[in-house]
């Protein structure tokens, strides 16, 4: 068989040669197209490219979001002085101003209760009286270092003012229950 | 002619049930065209499925100037050469075996004729390297040069692999005669 005749008997076989295509090529074919058209930068059609601007304009959104709620202005006063080194119980504008009095209103109303139930016959109600005046007065400076602490924690080493503060607390707090033991002891 | 005009304008719509139109009235030829360069069935389904992919991409880029059916074929054998490409590291892996055992010329066999399924099974049995070769050359109508040019090969290159692939799918389909002949007789 000589060279062209061989090549023109396999041309004329192989040009029109059509085998049956299996089913399951339509469905990946269809897949592959549909990724395509997705990744293909289209402004008609949703694609990859509009998820990556919704995505990024979501961060953007989250990230702006997170910056507004933390920098409030009291916070920043906060941290501001502490990094000064003053003390927060003098320099803090959280509003300190308005708590003192009305706690201490609130000591002077259980003052008076406990006057009144002590005027009702108890001898000693002047002692328990002076008692709690001295009580109030040493629970002041603890209701303001104790709203410091609470407003104040994003203070995460306390200062040396504070500790001491803290301590009075604590001292004024042990100070108070024995009082108030020792008065209804009386009682 | 008319029909396929509807279909190519369906298509550049992106209307579906053009596109299976298409796929229903050549996916088959495609598919023979890469069964042809590709290594195994699964292989050719696979680069089927990027030709249909490239075909309704681009179908936009048809000029109406040469026969439709020309273009769709050159798109097939155009992204089985690039497939071929991306697996060329494996291209001639069985071709020192095959060069040993093919050396010998094959006697004539001038009057015997051969349905295409049987072509098609000497061919799908050729290293992927004398397929693609022989398959440009035969089929396609490529000059060596232009082989040379699309497979980054040497013209002497080309040529020695269609004679290897020849002298291969001779003796392949002498052996498919002789069965032929056993069962006759």
């Amino acid at each position: 068989m000589s060279e062209d005749r061989f090549f023109q008997q396999v041309n004329a076989a192989m040009t029109d040669y059509s085998p049956e295509v299996p089913a399951s090529v339509y469905a990946g074919m269809r897949k592959k197209l549909w990724w395509s058209n997705f990744t293909r930068l289209s402004a008609t059609r949703f694609n990859v490219w509009y998820v990556a601007l919704i995505v990024t304009g979501g961060l953007v959104w989250f990230a702006s979001g997170n910056d507004s709620t933390s920098t409030s202005p009291a916070d920043a006063g906060i941290v501001s002085e502490t990094a000064m080194g003053e003390s927060p119980v003098v320099q803090s504008p959280l509003g300190n101003e308005n708590q003192v009095p009305a706690t201490s209103t609130t000591v002077e109303n259980s003052k008076q209760s406990v006057t009144a139930k002590n005027a009702k016959g108890d001898s000693k109600s002047d002692e328990v009286a002076s008692t709690d005046e001295a009580a109030a007065q040493t629970i002041q400076p603890e209701l303001v270092s104790e709203s410091i602490s609470t407003d104040g924690q994003v203070l995460n080493e306390p200062t040396a003012n504070q500790s001491e503060s803290t301590q009075a607390k604590q001292g004024s707090k042990k100070g108070l229950k024995v009082k108030t033991f020792n008065s209804s002891d009386k009682k | 002619m008319l029909e396929n005009k509807e279909i190519i304008e369906g298509c550049i719509r992106g209307q579906r049930a053009a596109q299976d139109k298409l796929y229903k009235k050549f996916s088959p030829l495609l598919f023979g065209i890469c069964l042809r360069y590709a290594g195994n069935r699964m292989e050719a389904q696979d680069v089927l499925q990027e030709v249909f992919v490239k075909i309704y991409n681009n179908i936009g880029s048809y000029n109406h100037e040469g026969s439709f059916e020309g273009w769709l074929r050159r798109i097939a054998v155009n992204t089985s050469i690039t497939n071929y490409r991306k697996n060329l590291k494996h291209a001639f892996q069985k071709d020192v075996d095959d060069l040993m055992r093919s050396q010998e010329e094959p006697s004539s066999f001038e009057d015997l004729e051969f349905t295409a399924e049987e072509m098609m099974q000497c061919i799908e049995r050729l290293p992927i390297g004398y397929k693609t070769i022989f398959n440009l050359y035969v089929v396609e109508g490529f000059m060596h040069k232009e082989i040379g040019d699309m497979l980054n090969i040497d013209v002497n290159t080309s040529k020695s692999q269609l004679s290897r692939a020849k002298t291969y799918l001779q003796r392949e389909l002498k052996n498919i005669a002789t069965v032929k002949i056993k069962e006759h007789v």
